[in-house]
């Protein structure tokens, strides 16, 4: 039986709430290669960082607006939700120039957790773990290069988002 | 408002002049190397400057041990993954038929042990990375680049920490 780390679970989640194509789904999971070279192999990609990116504003929105971050880092939390909603615009406007419609936000499950502490910062660490690691293995096969240098800048932030939270957790950076 | 958040609103502001430049905001493609400070021409340029920039990070992390007896773990491992990251470069250099890059140990000088102008010289390389991407052309070249400028994020953000800390 094939079992799915957390972090696979969540891409898996957010790309099926999203819509993403078939093939950068099956890309994400490992089971193809690489993808054809292509305006629309971009466009599938920027659809499936959006809902990465609606994912993570979803959870970070549910996690303040109840108070679930701890006091001394509700500020990285404010400050990565906004980063998040850059990404977000950034890939909307990038879709648009394309004359593509971008996908709108998906129903985000709620954080289990009713008090702040560890468990809701290891579930926050777990959206940036994914955001990073699904733009990372997308990353190269990007294919337009106005859209690969703004991926650039979007997977550091999402390094610096992941980085805080695992010091936080008191966890190696990598 | 606090110093590291400032600090991320210029990265955001750099993401957002990356997304002016490429999004028909009036600015051409001839605008880029004022905008993002840099828009290479070949893969060479590209990986010479990370090269360049990389050695300054090694020199300030040099220093960073010499001036801190407890900075020795940490700098161990961050110049153990710069090593790293220049031996791929190496290799990439080799893939594109390039001459081979700067060797840090030719280069001598002085460099300041302070954190705050550690914390620049890893953004720098940081940036570097993220400006060079387009240029390779190559998913494989571009996928392993990328890593290495996510790892970099990651050690500039633990030295970030570090300067808030110590500014506590």
């Amino acid at each position: 039986m094939r079992v799915l780390t957390p972090r696979r679970e969540f891409i898996r989640r957010a790309a099926l709430n999203a819509g993403i194509s078939v093939a950068v789904f099956d890309f994400l999971e490992g089971r193809v290669a690489a993808l054809p070279k292509g305006e629309e192999t971009d466009i599938a990609i920027l659809n499936a960082a959006l809902g990465l990116e609606h994912e993570a504003i979803g959870l970070y929105g549910d996690a303040l607006a109840r108070n679930l971050v701890p006091a001394g880092l509700r500020e990285y939390a404010v400050e990565f939700v906004g980063a998040h909603e850059g990404h977000r615009d950034t890939q909307v406007e990038i879709l648009r120039e394309r004359g593509v419609t971008a996908v709108g936000p998906h129903k985000v499950d709620p954080i289990r957790e009713t008090t702040a502490g560890d468990a809701v910062l290891r579930r926050l660490l777990s959206i940036e773990a994914a955001a990073e690691a699904a733009y990372l293995r997308l990353i190269g096969q990007i294919r337009t290069n106005d859209y690969l240098l703004s991926a650039g800048f979007i997977v550091v932030d999402e390094a610096r988002h992941q980085t805080i939270w695992r010091r936080a957790l008191g966890l190696s950076i990598y | 408002m606090d110093a590291s958040l400032e600090r991320a609103e210029s990265r955001r502001g750099l993401l957002a002049r990356a997304v002016a430049l490429v999004g028909g905001a009036g600015l051409s493609t001839a605008s880029a190397p004022a905008v993002l400070g840099k828009d290479y021409a070949s893969p060479r340029e590209a990986l010479d400057e990370i090269d360049r920039l990389a050695v300054a990070c090694g020199m300030r992390l040099g220093a960073l041990r010499r001036a801190r007896s407890g900075a020795e773990v940490l700098v161990t491992r961050f110049l153990a993954a710069l090593d790293r990251h220049r031996a791929t470069r190496k290799d990439v250099r080799s893939r594109f038929g390039l001459a081979r890059g700067v060797d840090p140990a030719s280069q001598v000088g002085e460099a300041d042990a302070d954190l705050e102008g550690l914390r620049q010289a890893l953004d720098d390389l940081m940036i570097g990375y993220a400006e060079s991407l387009p240029v390779f052309g190559d998913s494989n070249t571009v996928s392993r680049l990328a890593a290495h400028m996510v790892e970099v994020s990651k050690l500039r953000t633990v030295i970030d920490l570090w300067v808030v800390a110590e500014g506590a």
